[in-house]
C-alpha cells in the first residue's frame, strides 16, 4: 500500500482524529440547541435576518442533528472507533486474558528491588490487592507471581465498542423503525399507516385528583389484524405503553371532540365528529366551522379570557370560528345545542366527549442500544476501577527480588506500594 | 403540624448553616487557623443534617420522592454536593477543600432558595420510578463533578496557597489534588452515563423515543463529550495537572449550564427540572 495512503488511514483511526471529531460534534450540537429545530422555513425567515435565515436553511441547521454534515461527522467517528477497535483488538485481548511472559520480566533486572525476607509478606501485599500468588520454577530460581486485574485492559476497548453499538442502534432504529400518531373515541377502530394492524379503542378515561390535575390517562385498547382477529388487549397509560411485538402504543395526549351537525336550508346536510382544532368543511368548501377550543365547565371569571372551572361537563361551551367562501365571518362562544347560523347554513354542536391521542412507535434496535449502554458501563467500570497489577517475587538465598507494577498509574496504589517497599527494601 | 413550614424552616436553617460554613472556610484560608477548619466542618455537617431533614419532610409532605421540579432538583443537587464533599473530605481528610467546594454548594442552594417552593401535583409523565432513579443519580453525579471542580480550582490556586504558611494544617500536595479531582470526575462520569441510560429508558416509556436531541439531552451529551475527552486523554496520554484541572472546571460549567442554563434559556421537555 502506498505510504501516503497508509498515513492517511492511520490518521483516520488515530485518537487525535477521534477527539477532534468529538469536539466538532460537541460544537455543532451546541449550535443545535441555540437554533430552534424542526420548524417551518417561514419561522426562520420571520425570526432571523435574511442572511442568517438563509444560512440556517442552506446548511440544514433547522434539522441539524439529521443534516448531512452532522451525519457525516458521526459516520467518521464511527469509522474512527471501528478501525481503532479492530487495530487494538488483538493486543488488548491478549493483555486482558493472557499472562505476560514471566521470563521477560525476570530478564529486566533493573526493575526489581532487593527486599529482606519477611514473615508478614502475604499480609503486606494483600493491602495492595494481591491475595494469591502463583508459583513457578525458572531454572534454579523459585518465582512467585501474580498478574491480577488484567481484565482492566479491556475497559477502554469495551467503551469504544459500546459507542459504536449505540450509534449503529440509533441509526438502524431511525431507518427501520417508525413513529405515527392516531386519535379517536371509544369504539373506533384506527388504521395504522406503517403496519398492517388496526387498533380498537375499547375505552378511554382520565383520572383526576381532587384539585382537578390529571393523575393518569388510560386507554383500553385491542390490537387487531386486518381480518379483525383480536391479537392483544391491554391498557396504554402515560409511562406504561402497551407493548406489542411489532410496535408499542404510547398514551400521548387528549382533547375534546363534539358531534357536529350541518343543516342546509333547514334540512340535515352532513354530520361528523369534530375534534379540537379541526375544521368541518362542507358544500364544496363554501362553509366551514372550526372548533377552536372547548370549555367543559365554562366561566368568564377573567374578563376576555374564557376558561374552565373543572374538567367535568357542568357547563360545556365551545369556542368556534365560522368561514364562508374562505373568509372568516364569525367567531364566538357556543353553548352546546344552540344553533350557529350563517346565510342558509346552520351548525349544531352536541355531545362532547374526550378523545385519546396515541403514539404508535417501533424501534427494532431499542434493545441493542440498551445493550450498548450496559457495555459502556462495564467498560468504564473496568477502565476506572480495575487496575492491572503485576507482582513478581524471585526467591534468592539471602534476599529476595521484588517487582510490583501497575497498568493505570493509580496514585493511591503507588503510595501503598512505596510504603511496602520502604518497609521491606534493603538499603 | 404544617409540614411545609417545618420544611421551609429546616431549609433556611441549612442555607444559613452552609453560608456560615463557607465564611468559616474562607476565614480558614485567610487566617490559617486549624480551629476554624474543625468549626467549619462541624457547621457544615449540622447544616447537611438539617438539609437532609428538610428533604425528608418535603418527601413526606408531597407523598413522593421530592425530585420533580426546579426547586426540588436544585435543593437535592446542593445536597448531593454536600454528600460528595463530606465523603471525599472524610476519605482524603485535608484542610481547605471546603474553601473551594462550599461556595459552589452555597450558590446552588442559593439558586434553590430563589425558585418556587410550592408543592404541586406532578404530571403523569413524571410519575415514574425511572425518574426517581434518573434524578437521584444525577444529583450524585453532579455533586461529584462539583467536588472535582472545587478541587481543580484549588489545584490551580495551589501555588499561591502553598506559598503561604499554613501551620498545623494538613494540606494535600498538588499530585494528590490532581488525583482526587480525577477520582471525583471519573466517578461522576460513570454516574453520568447511568443518568443518561436511565433517562433514555424513562423517555422511551413516556415519549416513545429514548433520544430526541432535546436541548437538555444534547447538553448532557456535550457534558459527556467534555469529560470523555478529559478522561480519555488522562488514561491514554497521561494528561494531568493544570490542563486536567481546566478540563474539570469546563466540564462543571457545562453541568451547570445543562441544569440551569437549559431550563432558563432554552425550550426543553425537561424545563420542569
Amino acid at each position: 500500500m502506498n505510504r501516503k495512503l497508509k498515513k492517511y488511514l492511520k490518521f483516520l483511526y488515530s485518537m487525535k482524529f477521534g477527539i477532534g471529531l468529538l469536539i466538532v460534534i460537541a460544537l455543532l450540537s451546541l449550535l443545535g440547541t441555540l437554533i430552534p429545530q424542526g420548524n417551518d422555513p417561514l419561522f426562520y425567515e420571520q425570526n432571523y435576518s435574511k442572511t442568517i435565515s438563509e444560512i440556517i436553511l442552506t446548511f440544514d441547521l433547522d434539522d441539524l442533528y439529521f443534516s448531512p454534515a452532522y451525519l457525516f461527522l458521526t459516520g467518521l467517528l464511527l469509522i474512527n472507533l471501528f478501525f481503532c477497535s479492530i487495530n487494538r483488538f488483538r493486543p488488548i485481548f491478549t493483555k486482558s486474558f493472557k499472562d505476560p511472559s514471566l521470563e521477560k520480566f525476570i530478564d529486566q533486572k533493573e526493575i526489581f528491588v532487593r527486599i529482606r525476607k519477611s514473615d508478614d509478606f502475604s499480609s503486606k501485599i494483600k493491602k495492595i490487592g494481591f491475595s494469591k500468588l502463583k508459583n513457578k520454577k525458572l531454572g534454579s530460581k523459585e518465582v512467585y507471581y501474580a498478574f491480577d486485574g488484567k481484565i482492566g485492559h479491556l475497559g477502554s476497548w469495551l467503551t469504544h465498542l459500546s459507542i459504536i453499538i449505540i450509534i449503529l442502534a440509533f441509526t438502524y432504529g431511525k431507518f427501520k423503525g417508525f413513529d405515527e400518531f392516531v386519535y379517536g373515541l371509544p369504539g373506533e377502530v384506527l388504521s395504522l399507516e406503517n403496519e398492517d394492524y388496526d387498533i380498537r379503542i375499547d375505552n378511554y378515561k382520565v383520572l383526576f385528583r381532587k384539585d382537578y390535575t390529571v393523575d393518569q390517562y388510560i386507554s383500553d385498547l385491542t390490537i387487531l389484524d386486518k381480518g379483525g382477529r383480536e391479537l392483544l388487549s391491554g391498557k396504554s397509560m402515560v409511562n406504561q405503553p402497551l407493548r406489542f411485538d411489532k410496535f408499542n402504543v404510547y398514551q400521548n395526549s387528549t382533547g375534546w371532540a363534539l358531534d357536529a351537525y350541518l343543516f342546509k336550508d333547514d334540512k340535515s346536510y352532513k354530520e361528523k365528529v369534530l375534534y379540537n382544532s379541526e375544521v368541518f368543511v362542507e358544500d364544496d368548501q363554501k362553509i366551514a366551522l372550526q372548533l377552536v377550543d372547548f370549555y367543559p365547565d365554562f366561566t368568564m371569571e377573567e374578563p376576555s379570557k374564557p376558561t374552565t372551572k373543572s374538567p367535568f361537563l357542568n357547563h360545556p361551551v365551545a369556542l368556534y370560528a365560522l368561514f364562508y367562501d374562505g373568509v372568516r365571518v364569525d367567531m364566538g362562544l357556543n353553548h352546546l345545542g344552540d344553533p350557529i347560523e350563517y346565510e342558509n347554513y346552520t351548525f349544531v354542536l352536541k355531545d362532547p366527549k374526550m378523545f385519546t391521542l396515541l403514539q404508535v412507535a417501533s424501534d427494532p434496535a431499542r434493545g441493542l442500544a440498551l445493550l450498548g449502554g450496559l457495555i459502556l458501563l462495564i467498560g468504564l467500570f473496568l477502565a476506572f476501577y480495575i487496575n492491572p497489577k503485576t507482582l513478581i517475587l524471585v526467591k534468592e538465598d539471602t534476599y529476595d527480588l521484588l517487582y510490583i507494577g501497575q497498568g493505570k498509574n493509580d496514585k493511591a496504589f503507588t503510595i501503598k506500594k512505596d510504603k511496602i517497599l520502604e518497609e521491606l527494601e534493603v538499603d | 403540624m404544617d409540614l411545609f413550614k417545618v420544611e421551609s424552616g429546616l431549609f433556611y436553617l441549612a442555607l444559613a448553616g452552609y453560608f456560615i460554613a463557607m465564611i468559616l472556610y474562607i476565614l480558614l484560608f485567610v487566617n490559617k487557623k486549624e480551629s476554624l477548619n474543625k468549626r467549619a466542618k462541624n457547621v457544615l455537617l449540622v447544616s447537611f443534617a438539617l438539609h437532609t431533614l428538610a428533604l425528608i419532610t418535603r418527601g413526606v409532605n408531597a407523598g413522593r420522592i421530592p425530585l420533580s421540579n426546579q426547586y426540588e432538583f436544585a435543593t437535592a443537587f446542593a445536597w448531593g454536593i454536600g454528600l460528595c464533599f463530606l465523603i471525599f473530605e472524610k476519605k482524603f481528610n485535608f484542610a481547605l477543600m471546603g474553601t473551594f467546594v462550599s461556595p459552589i454548594l452555597f450558590l446552588v442552594i442559593g439558586y434553590a432558595a430563589m425558585t418556587d417552593k410550592s408543592i404541586r401535583p406532578i404530571m403523569p409523565a413524571l410519575d415514574s420510578k425511572w425518574l426517581a432513579i434518573h434524578v437521584s443519580l444525577a444529583i450524585i453525579s453532579y455533586g461529584s463533578f462539583a467536588v472535582a471542580a472545587g478541587i481543580s480550582a484549588m489545584y490551580l490556586a495551589s501555588d499561591r496557597i502553598f506559598k503561604k504558611n499554613f501551620e498545623n494544617l494538613s494540606l494535600a500536595d498538588k499530585e494528590t489534588l490532581d488525583m482526587i479531582s480525577y477520582k471525583a470526575s471519573a466517578f461522576g462520569f460513570l454516574l453520568l452515563c447511568l443518568v443518561m441510560i436511565t433517562g433514555a429508558i424513562w423517555a422511551e416509556a413516556a415519549w416513545g423515543r429514548y433520544w430526541a436531541f432535546d436541548p437538555k439531552e444534547t447538553w448532557s451529551l456535550i457534558t459527556w463529550i467534555i469529560y470523555a475527552i478529559y478522561l480519555h486523554l488522562r488514561k491514554s496520554k497521561g494528561l494531568q495537572g493544570r490542563k486536567a484541572a481546566i478540563f474539570s472546571i469546563i466540564g462543571f460549567a457545562s453541568v451547570i449550564f445543562t441544569y440551569i442554563g437549559v431550563n432558563t434559556l432554552l425550550p426543553s421537555l425537561h424545563s420542569y427540572i
